[in-house]
């Protein structure tokens, strides 16, 4: 029953879905969510089936109306891209589900519809991305999810989230038009679009236009940066990411930016070839860039007093994390960058839900007002407290794990001083997570009673999973470690 | 010996974390309502898991029992259980089923009492889990959690005063896990591996790298262990926490930490390393020069800490300093296990027994102290006096844990001490001449101990005083535990040996230690011999000077000057750094950060080109 086509059905249905919602706003949203969890849930199934079929029998091309790959557009479905799906829809899932609840709160309810165009537009245009193996349908999935993303950033109506789409869409566009450039400066020397077809070219020609090659990939790395964060150009994130809906904040901070690391890390690796890109010093520059942002991140956000701008700076240090593993540029580097991708995606998720459901309930989003929150919603806050130790890197969560993955890769590089970068920045992570969960937990009013959480159940249960799952991986790193192994052994 | 037994001691492990979950999982549940069942499953929990721990005895002796879980953490974690921490075990059993009967009134929150003893379980679990950790990763897993939940212990009262010495054991409890993770990292950089044993072959390779591993590890743990220079929240937080979280923590909370330098000098570094070659060679000498200076380091904690406690007025503060002085001879032990190799049997079993008294009389102190300030409401020394007449037997068992700490003959601070006395000895007999001048400062450490404490019952015991007692302050159910505790005190003292023939001894040998070293030197000790007393007496006499002088010359109420305050120059300076440096970094670059985000694209991308280019043309 699982064939090659499911890639295909998946992203008809949810392309379907967006189209229907947008065509008919005047669905109530009973009947609009019902169709919303039916189909993710659909889509869910398709995606373990599909992960399941390429991890038993294999990676394999899919060629759209069979034309040859050097002209035709084409998918690429191998462990690596299946993991990242897997990756993307279990956590959209529960985001979503969360959101179902919480949106209500948070957006008017003519916009309900629209919204759920747009998560679904950019589920769509994620699946693609990770997907699709040739330059320029990469190109376009990425138009759509920026737009989409920017859409979503505004559908507050608020001046600060118009102001912040803004800029937003400014930079992207930047990124989006380097990216094109760089696109456009390979397949000049090359005179294909196609991965495969770029990767067995480029390596005989790169002797011969090396300015080219040079330009490109200056362009290419600059436009992605851009859309995902890297240090110096991380300044749309923070006002973003804490301006938005709180589900799309999670889905921005724990999914979108990864898919474009995922991205950067297919066109360094897969396109270029490791040792193209070794050659050039690349890696090295990304990894200092990286180390900067994980402390100044940090830095930044120990001075913040909104919780979910506080988070986004986070989400700017632990960028930082993933691209020092991929700034290593060896198997295990790329191995830890892809594990932090998944664990942070959980912590950072868990986090912006539950800081959401405290907005939910309280309204109070300045950190220093979280006094004796926790005796008002134990629940929440249990799930903001373990992600928080999870970002520190507490035995028993996910962040651990990375942290001694990350540890044990870069000294095996025989690069200590990274190490110190990392135990600093968790020092910094602890400096910021801690007064908060000191303040919610011991800083009660004279006799304060506990009393169960007032937020709707639907919107608990997605975070409880998010952090149950991060602290499996915690304590079982080899439920996801085989399989990353396996994909990134078809990367290098 | 049937199949079912050893069925059982094979799971020990398994099982006491099992239990310990089940009673975290019930507590929550048993609300104010059910406080006696609470108390009693709390209590009954404690005693069973210890005397499962203790039924292992006859294996332990044998072999180590070892218990493997495959899969967490990716490579699986192992406990272990041998002599060394088997004692250490039995013994945090003891103390926190006697300091639990102790909180049954000591806990004065009754509306948080189930988070207190929900906290205590989990604190309990998590240091019996370090003690256990076969490996690095489990160590660290239940390190951490051990901080993280004593924190909530110590911080039981709430209120300002507290959460902010709260939070200065909580960033100095995450500034030594961190310590200890990086040298955890470098150690298995070089090793792929996070086992205990099996760390010393790979180490004696790389240069300076194990200097470095083994300075992480001690500072981290030294952290924990209050060593100076990290011991300034020991006072701090002590002075804030309940009396129980103080008697726990003070008895065996810091020893996780000294337990964890004793395994870094003696098995990361063995003492004798099995095979004769190059390798082994630099593993002694390594070892021999990380325990020089851990000598060093305990020689500056017991000093400092002395000098720092006669110096306070405040009856908890003053003890808290006590215990950095204790942990300093603790630690100086520890130093000379590592330093004298095969022959520093006498570092390694006085200090350990001195963990164990320390522990035991620190306890009893820390109560006394608790009840004095029930039922006065004071606890500055200066303000009381007289208390033996309204509290005879308070002022008994004060003077049995006073002479405890102080090394009287006959009770059990002396035991040790004359142990790690004769470890120092041994430390400029066989080794460095050097050490005579840590000998010297350990009898001052000593006399300053005995002035402490003779200040201490005599400003709080005798004289005159006529501060009120409250009436009607039941002390019965305190009385219980503190008993305990005396009589504990008095029995080791008298007879010393029990403990040393069935646990110490045969821990030393199975550590490597030369057999007949220890059974010349620990086995055939006579701790009634003349000198031995003598020395005592001289002791008391010392002390008993320095108290007649610094009354005579008012040097108790000396103030030392502020900057050089270790908790200012280390602690402060850290935390003030991370809070001005981000306030000032965001008022003053945000703005232009996100306003300029268009020009540093700009920036960025021309700046890379211009590299390609540059770098192209050269």
């Amino acid at each position: 029953m699982v064939n090659e086509h499911f890639p295909i059905y998946m992203l008809a249905i949810l392309l379907v879905n967006a189209a229907i919602f947008s065509a008919f706003t005047k669905l109530s949203f009973r009947f609009l969510k019902r169709v919303v969890v039916v189909n993710l849930l659909l889509i869910w199934i398709m995606g373990v089936s599909l992960f399941v079929k390429v991890v038993r029998d294999g990676a394999f091309r899919y060629n759209f109306g069979d034309w040859h790959q050097a002209v035709g557009v084409q998918f690429y479905v191998d462990e690596l891209a299946v993991f990242m799906m897997m990756f993307i829809l279990t956590l959209s899932n529960l985001i979503i589900i969360y959101s179902l609840k919480d949106i209500e709160h948070e957006i008017e309810s003519k916009q309900f519809a629209r919204y759920y165009t747009l998560v679904f537009l950019m589920i769509f245009s994620m699946l693609g991305l990770t997907f699709s193996n040739d330059m320029f349908n990469m190109f376009i999935f990425m138009e759509i999810l920026s737009i989409a993303s920017c859409s979503i950033i505004s559908i507050k109506n608020s001046k600060g989230s118009t102001l912040a789409s803004f800029r937003y869409l400014i930079l992207n566009t930047l990124g989006s038009l380097s990216v094109l450039m760089g696109i456009a400066l390979i397949y000049m020397v090359t005179g294909q679009l196609n991965m495969n077809e770029i990767h067995g070219e480029i390596s005989v020609i790169w002797k011969y236009y090396p300015t080219n090659i040079m330009m490109a990939l200056a362009f290419i790395i600059i436009g992605f940066g851009t859309k995902a964060a890297i240090f110096p150009l991380h300044i749309w994130l923070p006002d973003a990411h804490s301006v938005a809906p709180t589900p799309s904040s999670a889905l921005l901070s724990g999914i979108v930016v990864k898919v474009y690391i995922f991205a950067i890390i297919k066109l360094l690796f897969r396109v270029i070839g490791v040792e193209i890109v070794g050659e050039l010093g690349i890696p090295t520059a990304i990894a200092y860039l990286a180390a900067i942002g994980t402390i100044l991140g940090s830095i930044f956000a120990i001075a913040q007093k909104d919780i979910k701008r506080m988070l986004a700076y986070s989400s700017v240090a632990q960028i930082g994390y993933i691209f020092l593993g991929v700034g290593l540029a060896t198997k295990a580097g790329l191995e830890f960058a892809m594990f932090h991708i998944v664990s942070h995606g959980l912590i950072k998720t868990a986090l912006f839900l539950s800081a959401g459901a405290i907005i939910y309930q309280t309204e109070k989003r300045d950190i220093r007002k979280l006094d004796g929150i926790a005796y008002e919603m134990p629940a929440t806050m249990m799930v903001f407290a373990i992600a928080a130790l999870g970002m520190i890197g507490i035995p028993g969560t996910s962040g651990f794990m990375s942290k001694i993955f990350l540890g044990s890769v870069v000294l095996q590089e025989g690069k200590a001083f990274y190490l110190f970068i990392i135990i600093l920045s968790s020092f910094l992570n602890a400096f910021y997570y801690m007064p908060i969960i000191t303040s919610a937990f011991m800083k009660s009013d004279s006799e304060a009673k506990v009393v169960n959480d007032k937020i709707p159940r639907r919107m608990v249960v997605p975070m409880v999973i998010v952090i149950f799952l991060s602290i499996a991986i915690g304590f079982y790193p080899q439920l996801i470690t085989e399989i990353i192994e396996i994909a990134v052994d078809s990367l290098l | 010996m049937g199949t079912p037994h050893s069925v059982i001691l094979l799971w020990v492990p398994a099982l006491f974390i099992a239990f310990g979950l089940f009673e975290i999982l019930i507590i929550p549940f048993l609300d104010d309502n059910h406080r006696i069942v609470r108390r009693i499953s709390v209590s009954v929990f404690i005693f069973f898991s210890t005397l499962l721990i203790m039924l292992t005895y006859k294996e332990v002796l044998n072999a180590p029992i070892v218990y493997r879980i495959s899969y967490i953490f990716g490579k699986g974690i192992y406990f272990k259980i041998d002599l060394l921490n088997y004692t250490l075990m039995v013994f945090s059993g003891f103390m926190w089923f006697v300091v639990g009967i102790f909180s049954f009134k000591d806990i004065k929150k009754r509306e948080r009492e189930r988070t207190f003893y929900f906290f205590y379980i989990l604190t309990y679990i998590s240091t019996i889990g370090t003690m256990m950790a076969g490996d690095l990763l489990s160590f660290f897993l239940f390190f951490e959690i051990m901080t993280f939940s004593s924190y909530a212990l110590m911080v039981h009262y709430r209120g300002e005063k507290v959460l902010e010495a709260g939070k200065e054991y909580l960033y100095m409890g995450i500034i030594g896990g961190l310590f200890i993770l990086s040298g955890i990292l470098i150690t298995s950089a070089y090793t792929q591996n996070y086992e205990w044993a099996d760390l010393a072959e790979k180490l004696a390779t790389p240069g300076m790298a194990k200097y470095l591993v083994a300075g992480l590890f001690i500072a981290g743990f030294g952290i924990k262990a209050g060593m100076v220079p990290f011991h300034f929240w020991v006072p701090k937080v002590y002075k804030e926490a309940p009396i129980c979280v103080n008697a726990v923590s003070s008895g065996v909370m810091t020893k996780v930490g000294a337990y964890g330098i004793l395994r870094v000098a003696t098995v990361v570094f063995p003492i004798a390393f099995s095979g004769i070659g190059a390798s082994s060679k630099v593993l002694l000498e390594t070892t021999a020069n990380i325990g020089g200076a851990i000598i060093w380091l305990g020689i500056i904690s017991m000093l400092v800490g002395v000098f720092l406690a006669l110096i306070e007025g405040d009856m908890k503060k003053m003890l808290a300093y006590h215990s950095v002085s204790q942990m300093g001879y603790i630690i100086m032990g520890i130093g000379v296990a590592a330093y004298l190799g095969s022959a520093g049997a006498r570092g390694f079993v006085g200090s350990v027994y001195h963990m164990i008294n320390h522990g035991i009389f620190k306890a009893l102190l820390f109560m006394v102290a608790g009840i004095v300030f029930f039922s006065t409401e004071e606890m500055s020394m200066y303000k009381l006096g007289g208390l033996w007449r309204k509290k005879p037997f308070v002022a008994f068992l004060a003077l049995i844990a006073v002479f405890g700490i102080t090394g009287v003959p006959g009770f059990n601070g002396f035991i040790s001490k004359s142990i790690l006395h004769g470890a120092i000895v041994d430390a400029y007999q066989y080794g460095n001449p050097v050490f005579r001048y840590a000998e010297l400062a350990f009898k001052l450490a000593s006399a300053g101990t005995v002035c402490s404490f003779i200040k201490f019952y005599g400003f709080i015991f005798l004289g005159k005083g006529d501060i009120e007692v409250k009436e009607g302050f039941r002390q019965l159910r305190m009385m219980v535990p503190m008993s305990i505790l005396a009589a504990v005190t008095v029995i080791i003292g008298l007879w010393p040996n029990w403990i040393l023939d069935n646990l110490l001894i045969p821990a030393s040998t199975s550590f490597y230690y030369n057999p007949s070293f220890v059974q010349q030197y620990i086995s055939n000790i006579d701790f009634w011999k003349s000198k031995e007393i003598v020395s005592a007496i001289i002791t008391y006499a010392a002390g008993f000077g320095i108290f007649v002088l610094g009354i005579k010359y008012h040097l108790f109420h000396m103030h030392l000057p502020k900057w050089i305050s270790a908790e200012r120059v280390i602690y402060h300076s850290v935390t003030d750094l991370c809070e001005e440096l981000p306030n000032f970094c965001v008022k003053r670059y945000e703005k232009p950060l996100v306003f300029g985000d268009v020009i540093i694209y700009a920036i960025l991308l021309t700046s890379i080109l211009a590299y390609f280019v540059f770098s192209q043309l050269w």
